[in-house]
């Protein structure tokens, strides 16, 4: 045990003393943080997003529900109404609109119709916009339906309970999702292809320690790192941008790890199936960067083509992004993300097996 | 028991028969020589017996353990220099062989090796900033981390200046003082020469000579050179005519030699010249070396 404690405390050591990959590792996470935060964070050009709820499902709401997906400046969903509710708590829409049951009847029959509207009140800059435009279009169905300006009536109802969810919110999940990634991808794995590339991989064949345990120390170490960069990028995201975490603490941990396991499995793989370090390096990067732009990390899957969206959940950082953003945003349990989970396991497995048949000493 | 024992050693790559049969024993505490041309297939054989390479066919045991079966009882036995090791580039000298350290159940300290190795005042320094001589000490070290039996030195003075190949030669001798067994490889003939006990010569995969280094001069090339200079010069006939002579090479009051009889033949060149009345000069006597029989066997030399 000390011995493993040994090869650990060097692999720390050595990290320690390479100034680039500290920079990687603590300066960049942190410095895209704040361009990410800076560029994305208050963007005023947003769509907003409508949750409609029809309850009552007659010719007349369905012809509310169709204008409104008309709207070239709304994003429109539907649902049922605890859907559509649950999505508003969790952040996910700027207000929604509840068309009751009779509501048709009530119109036909010459009296008014009453729709709810619930908004979103934390998102500040949009709340007031949101309000004012669906009474706009709400009233204005029901001018062009009638004739009349009072056939709708709108109920507002106050949200309760809504996550205050901003863009850093949402973005500081997706960067951690990346760091990890890279971290897997183009850290100690690519370290290892050094090794084998000078040599000492040969020299440690020639002693009595397995390599398991030598990569553990190398391993436990790489854990270490990681844990302090998401402490790290957690704690500066609060500190200047307000990111509110809701989510439990041990459960980000444990997806941290998983997430660079997983993904240090990954890049064993490509260290073993590449020739030599440079080419490692490459294939990392060739793997990398489109999977960090494609995944849906820096933005939500649900705000693009469903191609794109088929593609970035064909990605495991996708559901590694997902993960975290569920249990830091909306306080979900490892249970709530068992997929991800599992989706991660399954990966980090497969690319681990696969290393170890391709593994080479030399 | 032989601290190696190798039977009919064989590896290929290929259509290249790197080891081609190869059958040899080494004794325990004795310092045992691979000398060969580079490509001679000394390296590849010294791996099969570190277990890092595994052979087509034969067998290896190591101090009675075979070594295929037992890997990991050797390598807790033996001591290896691998001919590239560079090292982590982060740690300083000590720092590495105390992280080599963690890699063998029993060693000795990180402070008995830097003595060891004579790089107490480097023992602070990034292996970086190491001279390749102190590099290669540093290695031998690492060889050293678990107090092995046997060591093995893969071309452990190559490229190194005739200064620091001495110092190295002291940390060899140093080993043999503690009576452990030392395999070297070399292409170095004086080093074979200078430190091996008994040296194997190969070439081409094969095993074409193997004994103390003075068996295998006397085996091979029993024949000494003498060169002299004599002024004025005498008639090369006369220099033929000489008690052992086999062979005559004379330019321009220059002679060289060769003779089984050296001491008759140096007795007969004092006389011959006082006898011609002319001056002897510039005498001198060697023996044959390994080069030599490496060239009487294969028309080759060691290093092209």
């Amino acid at each position: 045990m000390s011995k493993l404690y040994k090869i650990f405390a060097y692999d720390l050591k050595m990290t320690l003393r390479q100034r680039e990959a500290l920079f990687w590792l603590f300066l960049f996470p942190v410095l895209l943080m704040v361009i990410l935060g800076f560029v994305f964070g208050s963007s005023g050009e947003v769509k907003l997003r409508i949750g409609v709820v029809d309850l009552d499902g007659s010719q007349v709401s369905q012809a509310i529900v169709a204008a409104f997906k008309d709207i070239d400046a709304l994003i429109v969903e539907t649902g049922s109404e605890e859907e559509e509710r649950a999505a508003l708590k969790d952040g996910d829409r700027n207000g929604i609109l509840i068309i009751p049951e009779g509501f048709g009847q009530e119109v036909m029959s010459g009296g008014a119709g009453e729709v709810t509207m619930i908004i979103n009140q934390s998102e500040i800059s949009t709340a007031q916009i949101t309000s004012s435009t669906l009474r706009g279009i709400v009233e204005k169905i029901g001018q062009m339906m009638s004739g009349a300006p009072e056939v709708i009536k709108v109920n507002e109802e106050e949200a309760q309970d809504v996550k205050d969810f901003e863009y850093v919110d949402f973005m500081v999940p997706g960067i951690l999702a990346m760091v990890l990634m890279f971290g897997g991808l183009a850290g100690y794995s690519l370290e290892i292809a050094t090794y084998r590339e000078k040599g000492i991989l040969r020299r440690i064949k020639v002693s009595p320690i397995s390599l398991p345990t030598f990569l553990a120390g190398g391993i436990a170490s790489v854990l270490v790192f990681t844990l302090a960069q998401t402490a790290l990028l957690l704690t500066i995201g609060s500190l200047a941008f307000n990111l509110r975490i809701s989510g439990n603490y041990l459960y980000i941990a444990v997806l941290v790890i998983v997430g660079a396991l997983s993904f240090l499995a990954l890049g064993f793989l490509i260290a073993s199936i590449t020739k030599n370090v440079r080419s490692a390096g490459l294939a990392s990067q060739a793997i990398a960067l489109p999977m960090m732009f494609l995944s849906g990390i820096f933005f939500s899957v649900e705000w693009v083509p469903t191609p794109l969206k088929v593609i970035a959940q064909c990605l495991p950082l996708y559901y590694l992004g997902d993960a975290l953003r569920e249990v830091m945003i909306n306080s979900a349990s490892l249970l709530d993300v068992w997929v991800d989970i599992l989706v991660l396991l399954a990966m980090g497995t497969i690319a681990f097996l696969a290393s170890i048949k391709f593994f080479r000493w030399e | 028991m032989p601290a190696i024992s190798i039977r009919d050693l064989k590896k290929n790559y290929g259509d290249i028969k790197a080891v081609d049969g190869i059958t040899l024993e080494v004794e325990e505490k004795e310092i045992f020589g691979i000398l060969g041309p580079n490509g001679a297939g000394k390296t590849t054989t010294l791996e099969m017996v570190e277990t890092l390479r595994e052979p087509d066919s034969g067998e290896i045991t190591v101090l009675g353990l075979d070594v295929r079966k037992n890997a990991r009882a050797v390598k807790e036995i033996i001591g290896v220099q691998l001919q590239t090791t560079v090292f982590f580039d982060e740690l300083t000298v000590w720092e590495t062989i105390d992280l080599f350290s963690a890699f063998y159940p029993q060693t000795l300290t990180a402070d008995e090796l830097v003595d060891l190795a004579e790089l107490k005042e480097k023992a602070g320094s990034r292996v970086n900033d190491l001279s390749g001589g102190q590099h290669k000490r540093l290695s031998i070290a690492l060889a050293l981390v678990n107090d092995p039996s046997i060591v093995f030195l893969d071309e452990p003075t190559t490229g190194l200046d005739p200064q620091a190949r001495r110092r190295i030669w002291e940390m060899v001798e140093h080993l043999r003082d503690q009576d452990k067994t030392v395999v070297i490889t070399t292409h170095y003939i004086e080093e074979a020469e200078y430190l091996c006990d008994r040296v194997a010569v190969m070439d081409q995969g094969r095993i074409i000579a193997l004994g103390t280094p003075d068996q295998l001069i006397d085996e091979y090339v029993s024949d000494s050179i003498i060169t002299f200079r004599l002024n004025p010069p005498v008639d090369e006939e006369i220099v033929r005519g000489l008690h052992g002579v086999a062979s005559v090479r004379a330019g321009e009051g220059e002679y060289q030699v060769t003779t089984p009889v050296p001491q008759e033949t140096l007795i007969g060149i004092v006389a011959m010249a006082h006898e011609q009345g002319v001056k002897a000069d510039d005498i001198n006597m060697k023996r044959a070396t390994l080069e030599d029989v490496f060239l009487k066997i294969t028309g080759r030399r060691i290093r092209d």
